[in-house]
């Protein structure tokens, strides 16, 4: 049962060909609840693995506290942190055999023989390698490894997991398979977990809870469906998902956090967060599963526009269309791929008001 | 299209084996001569030998200055690879984990191999007279023997720690274990047969150098290969090959007892 409490933490690195100081982390509060898998996801150098390393006890933060429970735990070294931890290279000790490396934080922790073999043979269970005890690492697959790695992190029964990449070594359909595994085991032991990764999909698939890192700071935090569906800026619905933007004014206020905004394709309602009053500039995102498409002009709906079909893509299990619309941009529409629109078809285009969202334009962008 | 790789194989593969058994020939030839000399009956080192007898062996065991050499090179080769295995150990360990130090670090660990032995060992004697410690006892040779075998140990435990995933103490720190532990249980392990190898070359290396020997060495005292060169300037007959073979057979000795304790993948590819 464990709780896992950031506050306010900072990490500098100094660089000696600058002679400058670079901000890795520039303070950071984030809240584990107990039991829970929180993935800490950005593209790489965001500080996610920094953050990670900090609460393994393998970076000194330079400010900040992080807390099990209530214990802050910053003093410690990493061997008193009694934390699991998998690495993105699997890290398995090539000189043990599977059941020595398993048994090896019961040996630290002077777990006698008997209860050793015994535990490592639970373990070695739930991963569903029971026969594998005796081989050395290098005889085992990559998919294999990461699983004796997760068994060994377990075995112990650590108070959180720290996962860095665990993923990243595997190849596609390995890397399918074990996100589900390893985030079944997760929710069967029950166990505090986080989890570092620049892959978004693998973020929204196993996690409660997303944080989207950017250059050293949380850009947001919460399930991935908000994620998704209301990232909170733009830098984070262009990271997670495809998306459409189409730039405009916002002219007025409706119900139930309703904007309408003026755009080159004239006003569009789209649903919006806090601010945004009459007058801000925004950008509207669509995703592209969100935008319906027909060859004859709707009878109903809001947001409906033409465009002009210029690229078709088959995807396998959809259709991707490049469309060009009067504003000059050009929209992702993903369909269903038994839809037949023909390139360069002239199409009707819309989109429901609640599967959009309004974001401020980044700053500096035009 | 199949046939081409086939005949290829074919054609090529008789060649391949004639051109790799010129090449042993050519390497182990003289050692299996000097072998066979030393068991000559006759009187001098010639080859074929003219009849097999041990009488040179004999002629070795009753040889003081012969017996005393190989005791003095055995000595000095011991302690040559002890110290040089801690230094060389050490210093690798240092190279691996100090970025700042490693350009030059790693060219001033290695010069004594790079430069010229006996340059080194000119350098040596012009120090040792500068600084008065002369070549009266047998420290100045013992410490030149030391900064010869001391590169080989810090090359080969270099090349065993570049090899190592960095993770890995990190994994045994987050399942308890303290550094020491970390280092005990897993980095010590996994160096072994680098720190072993380097021993090896280390002893082989110490036992055979001539330059060094030759200029370091007091007065009264001789090193094997030393000695050997100096009987042959007068003498001629098969204890010079019953000294080398036996020198062979110390330094296969060296290279099993490697291959014992850590598998020698140098010698086993």
């Amino acid at each position: 049962m464990t709780r896992v409490a950031i506050e306010g933490l900072h990490k500098v690195y100094r660089d000696s060909d600058r002679g400058e100081d670079v901000y890795a982390i520039k303070g950071i509060d984030l809240l584990v609840e107990d039991g829970t898998l929180v993935s800490l996801l950005g593209p790489s150098g965001c500080g996610k693995t920094t953050t990670l390393r900090c609460i393994a006890g393998f970076e000194p933060p330079d400010g900040g506290a992080i807390r099990f429970n209530d214990e802050d735990i910053v003093a410690q070294p990493p061997e008193q942190r009694d934390i699991g931890l998998v690495f993105q290279n699997y890290a398995l000790f090539p000189h043990m055999t599977v059941a020595e490396n398993i048994g090896f934080g019961l040996e630290m922790r002077k777990v006698g023989k008997a209860d050793i073999q015994r535990r490592v043979g639970e373990v070695l269970d739930m991963v569903q390698m029971p026969t594998y005890g005796d081989r050395y690492p290098s005889q085992l697959s990559g998919g294999q490894q990461q699983r004796v790695a997760l068994a060994r992190a377990l075995v112990i029964e650590p108070r959180v997991l720290l996962l860095d990449e665990p993923l990243a070594n595997l190849d596609a359909k390995l890397r399918e398979e074990m996100r589900f595994f390893i985030r079944s085991l997760q929710q069967r032991v029950g166990i505090t977990t986080i989890y570092v990764t620049h892959d978004q999909s693998e973020a929204m698939v196993m996690s409660d809870r997303v944080v989207v890192m950017f250059g050293g700071l949380i850009s947001q935090y919460a399930d991935p469906r908000t994620i998704y569906a209301r990232p909170a800026t733009q830098q984070v619905a262009e990271f997670v998902g495809l998306s459409n933007f189409v730039a405009g004014i916002v002219s007025a206020r409706e119900e139930n956090g309703v904007r309408v905004a003026e755009t080159a394709i004239g006003p569009l309602r789209c649903t919006a967060g806090e601010g945004f009053d009459v007058g801000d500039p925004a950008l509207i995102l669509v995703r592209p599963e969100a935008i319906s498409l027909s060859r004859t002009r709707p009878d109903a709906g809001t947001n409906v526009f033409q465009g002009r079909v210029s690229e078709r893509h088959f995807l396998g299990h959809t259709t991707d269309y490049r469309l060009a619309i009067a504003s000059g941009n050009v929209l992702q529409v993903h369909l269903n791929t038994f839809s037949d629109i023909e390139p360069d078809a002239e199409v009707w285009c819309s989109f429901e008001p609640e599967q959009s969202w309004l974001v401020s334009p980044a700053r500096g962008a035009s | 299209m199949a046939n081409r790789f086939g005949l290829g194989a074919i054609v090529t593969r008789p060649l391949l084996l004639i051109f790799v058994a010129a090449v042993y020939i050519f390497l182990m030839a003289p050692i299996f001569m000097v072998v066979l000399a030393s068991l000559n009956s006759g009187a001098y080192l010639r080859f074929p030998p003219e009849g097999l007898s041990l009488r040179w062996y004999v002629a070795f065991y009753e040889n003081t200055p012969f017996v005393d050499a190989m005791v003095l090179s055995f000595k000095v080769a011991l302690i040559s690879t002890l110290v040089s295995t801690i230094i060389g150990t050490m210093a690798a360990f240092y190279f691996a984990r100090v970025r700042e130090a490693r350009g030059g670090l790693r060219v001033v660990l290695i010069a004594p191999i790079l430069l010229p032995e006996i340059l080194t060992a000119i350098a040596l004697l012009l120090y040792y007279h500068q600084i008065g410690l002369g070549t009266r006892s047998l420290i100045g040779l013992q410490l030149g023997h030391i900064l010869i075998t001391t590169p080989y140990v810090f090359l080969n435990v270099t090349a065993g720690l570049g090899n190592m995933n960095p993770s890995l103490q990190e994994a045994a720190r987050s399942l308890g274990a303290t550094p020491a532990i970390a280092f005990r249980r897993v980095t010590l392990p996994l160096t072994k047969q680098g720190i072993v190898n380097g021993a090896m070359f280390a002893f082989i290396i110490s036992f055979d150098t001539f330059s060094i020997s030759l200029l370091l060495k007091s007065v009264d005292t001789m090193t094997l290969p030393i000695q050997l060169f100096e009987y042959l300037q007068w003498n001629f007959d098969p204890t010079a090959a019953a000294v080398s073979t036996i020198s062979i057979l110390i330094t296969l000795a060296a290279v099993a007892l490697t291959d014992r304790l850590v598998g020698l993948r140098v010698i086993r590819f």
